[in-house]
């Protein structure tokens, strides 16, 4: 029924969410007292406390992954029906996070402490440059029906994107957004999954423009083979950014958010340097 | 066909998956805390105490704003914060809190002894009001007691800050909510009340035929409080208890050695059921013969000897002129007075029409047999009152005052057996072999004081129970347990400890503002995508193309 067996004079305590005191610290969060003019969750009886974390729950997922709907939606992508596309390249992201999963596993020691190891570091890397691969393998080993290569890499960026979202972002927000507890975690989440929605339709158009495209202007193909290597280790670099320099959740969100903006304005002039003819 | 196997292994493993989401609990408190209920209890048939165990209110903190309605909101108050006129006022008139969660001061550390004498005092007056308040109502919300420390202060400073600057929940500001999610109180069935009794027997000279007489030492070891969690009764009754086994020691060192041993048999009691009118040692009394009853010379019962500097009082039942009672208080007094304190004599009659037993001798003279009680305490205790609460912890105990209690008893007792009177013998000296050990009162005061002892929620098998068994044991032989069921007149509910959640939560307003953003960020996203992707007279056709398809299609 509750306390475990120790002494009934000592105050037990688990606190389970460190994650309260990101930030916003818990000044800035306060209880109204006048219950008769509130009408929020103080007239509530427990039912209806469970419809706002389940609101809550619909709110960060809209956030998470209405922007790939939208995306889909918004672009000539639904005109040419590149659904097909979309899902063959979330299947190959499954097969890669599988693969990059056993890489790990067996390929990672498991750390003591908590310290920056840089042969750690250099294995994730690499690994992460499966992602790289599985890329590839998408955008020019599978077959896809006759879409120009414009729609082409941004099918397979969305559909990349969004399955990275729902493996890792969909159980965790299932589990967490619902429970009573209000955390900005699930909101920060959110705007990850945009981020990297962003950096991953740059990579696919850098990729689609380094395996798909055979004449591009000389100059600019360093640049090209420099922005996918920065994408690809974007992942790396936030890591350590959480975990060396140990930036808050709000910083590392907001330095995703920016430099995926800027890692999409360049790939796009990249690309739209690429087009134009020689 | 393997397309087949595939098909039903993926979806035997999705099955599993489902299960476990659904299996997955939410406990993700900020903070979970163990928390003590106030007691739950009927007495005949009245209902008292806090009749409700689940809670799940927003909290609220004192000073209330005006017209504040409670009745859904769980009250944080710390005790000394809390005026009792405040809470009176709520009980009689019978309005509804959602909960009240009471925090108890931390325990003052004894470096600060001095300092805080005079705070001890307020405190101890402060709980035992509080207690007599809450313990003689029903109250039909739930009731705990936490301690206090820093997690408690913050939240209590940031409900206040928010109640003082008056305004209305903002658009990220919700509340704190407490949930205890405790399942409906049960009563418990057969409440038992269990009694130790060790005995050692005295010699028999050669031609005595007849019985030989017996002295009982008896004690009770139960307490009873507001918080049956917290009850731990240091004073009363733990030092009655652990002066009755340090006696045991001391004679059964004595008695040992059939050279010193006495013509006396020792009987020593623990009883249980004493603020239940002493219910225990009734039913302890009745079990026995009548001839071993008959054979009983004198009780001395020990209560509350825990906190006393200089002077102790012997209460009895029968007048002081008895000649029996007179010789016993004789021999305290000679005692007493070269250990040098002194014993006072208080005379009560027992009326046998009134059930209200004060002190445990009267369950004893109700019969016929000689007893007297040993206490600290000038006046009889009111019901349910001085059965350690919730002020009685460690502090409120000390060894010194036990020590000095047994060295009472046990010299006296000493010289009555051995007919020691008037010479200058001292048979416990210190530095003997007989020396009163502090140590052992010392270490089993700790042992009491952290073992909760309300009656009806000590199993008869319970491993406290079995302790004092075996300790007797050690001391006395023919150790018995004399297991009973509590008075009919009483029953008591469990769930007597909970874990309370902290959960900080959202504002409706805040979810609806955060649905608002969201809804514009993909709008804004969805045109800016169709103006950059399609040009901007796609999206002015997307808001016209019903009327243009219909022509289109014509």
């Amino acid at each position: 029924m509750g306390c475990d067996s120790s002494s009934p004079l000592q105050p037990n305590y688990q606190f389970t969410h460190p994650q309260l005191s990101i930030g916003l610290g818990r000044s800035d969060l306060a209880v109204a007292c006048t219950d008769a003019e509130n009408d929020d969750g103080g007239g509530a009886a427990a039912g209806e406390d469970d419809e706002m974390t389940v609101f809550h729950f619909l709110n960060c997922a809209a956030l998470t992954f209405g922007p790939h709907v939208v995306y889909y939606s918004a672009t000539p992508l639904s005109e040419y029906d590149t659904i097909g596309t979309c899902v063959k390249a979330a299947v190959v992201y499954l097969g890669t996070a599988l693969v990059k999963l056993v890489c790990l596993a067996t390929l990672l020691k498991v750390p003591e402490n908590d310290s920056f190891d840089p042969y750690q570091e250099l294995m994730k890397i690499f690994i992460g440059f499966i992602d790289v691969a599985g890329l590839y393998f998408a955008l020019t080993q599978l077959t896809h029906r006759n879409i120009s290569q414009n729609h082409k890499f941004q099918a397979v960026g969305l559909g990349w994107a969004f399955a990275d979202s729902v493996l890792h972002r969909l159980a965790p927000l299932w589990i967490g957004a619902r429970g009573l507890e209000f955390t900005w975690e699930y909101i920060f989440q959110g705007l990850e999954a945009n981020a990297n929605l962003v950096m991953t339709l740059s990579l696919a158009a850098l990729g689609s423009l380094m395996w798909l495209r055979k004449n591009k202007p000389r100059t600019l193909v360093p640049i090209i083979y420099a922005c996918a290597l920065l994408l690809a280790t974007m992942p790396s670099i936030t890591s350590y950014l959480r975990r060396s320099l140990e930036w808050q959740t709000p910083k590392v969100v907001g330095f995703e958010l920016f430099s995926s903006l800027v890692m999409a304005f360049i790939s796009w002039q990249l690309f739209s340097a690429c087009q134009r003819p020689m | 066909m393997p397309s087949g196997d595939v098909l039903a292994s993926v979806s035997s493993a999705l099955a599993v998956l489902i299960v476990l989401l659904a299996c997955v609990e939410l406990g993700d408190a900020a903070a979970a805390v163990g928390v003590y209920r106030l007691i739950q209890y009927d007495l005949a048939g009245a209902p008292l105490g806090s009749r409700a165990a689940a809670l799940n209110h927003h909290a609220a903190a004192l000073p209330l704003p005006a017209a504040a309605d409670l009745s859904r909101s769980a009250l944080v108050a710390p005790l000394l914060d809390l005026p009792l006129s405040f809470l009176r006022e709520y009980l009689a008139e019978k309005k509804h809190l959602g909960g009240l969660l009471i925090l108890l001061p931390k325990k003052i550390s004894d470096e600060d002894a001095t300092a805080n004498n005079e705070s001890k005092g307020q405190l101890k007056d402060s709980l035992a009001e509080l207690e007599k308040l809450l313990l003689h109502e029903e109250v039909p919300y739930p009731v705990y007691f936490a301690f206090q420390d820093d997690h408690f202060d913050n939240l209590l400073a940031d409900i206040c800050k928010i109640a003082s600057s008056g305004q209305p929940a903002s658009a990220t500001t919700g509340g704190y909510k407490l949930v205890v999610s405790s399942p409906e109180p049960r009563k418990v069935s057969s409440p038992t009340i269990s009694n130790i009794q060790g005995w050692l027997p005295g010699l028999k000279g050669e031609g005595d035929t007849e019985q030989l007489p017996t002295i009982a030492i008896v004690a009770n070891y139960d307490t009873f409080g507001a918080a049956p969690a917290l009850s731990v009764g240091s004073d009363s009754n733990g030092s009655g208890a652990v002066a009755l086994l340090e006696i045991a020691r001391l004679f059964s060192r004595l008695y040992s050695n059939p050279k010193t041993r006495g013509k006396y048999n020792l009987l020593f009691g623990l009883t249980s059921g004493g603020p239940y009118n002493y219910n225990g040692t009734n039913k302890w009394l009745r079990s026995f013969d009548q001839r071993v009853r008959e054979s009983i010379d004198y009780a001395i019962c020990l209560n509350s000897v825990g906190s006393w500097n200089n002077e102790l009082w012997m209460h009895v039942s029968k007048p002081p002129e008895n000649p029996y009672i007179k010789q016993i208080f004789e021999d305290f007094s000679d005692v007493s007075k070269e250990v040098g304190v002194s014993v006072g004599i208080k005379h009560k009659k027992i009326n046998v029409s009134n059930p209200r037993v004060a002190w445990e001798h009267e369950q004893f003279s109700r019969f016929r047999v000689t007893a007297l009680t040993l206490s600290e305490l000038s006046s009889p205790p009111e019901f349910l009152e001085s059965t350690g609460g919730l002020y009685d912890t460690r502090e409120s105990a000390d060894a010194e005052s036990v020590t000095r209690t047994v060295r009472l008893v046990s010299e006296s007792l000493a010289r009555h057996i051995y007919g020691l009177k008037g010479r200058n013998i001292d048979v416990f000296a210190e530095n003997s072999s007989l020396a009163i050990n502090p140590h052992y009162i010392q270490s089993w005061l700790d042992l009491l004081s952290r073992t909760p002892r309300v009656a009806p929620f000590l199993q008869k098998n319970d491993p406290f129970i079995a302790a004092l068994k075996k300790e007797l044991s050690e001391h006395t032989t023919d150790v018995h347990v004399q297991s009973d069921v509590l008075d009919g007149m009483f029953t008591f509910y469990d769930a007597t400890k909970a874990t309370l959640n902290v959960y900080q939560v959202a504002s409706v307003t805040f979810d609806l503002l955060f649905l608002l953003v969201l809804g514009s960020y993909l709008i804004i996203l969805f045109s800016f995508l169709v103006i950059t992707t399609r040009g901007l007279d796609d999206l002015i056709n997307i808001f016209r193309r019903p009327p243009s398809r219909k022509v289109k299609g014509a």
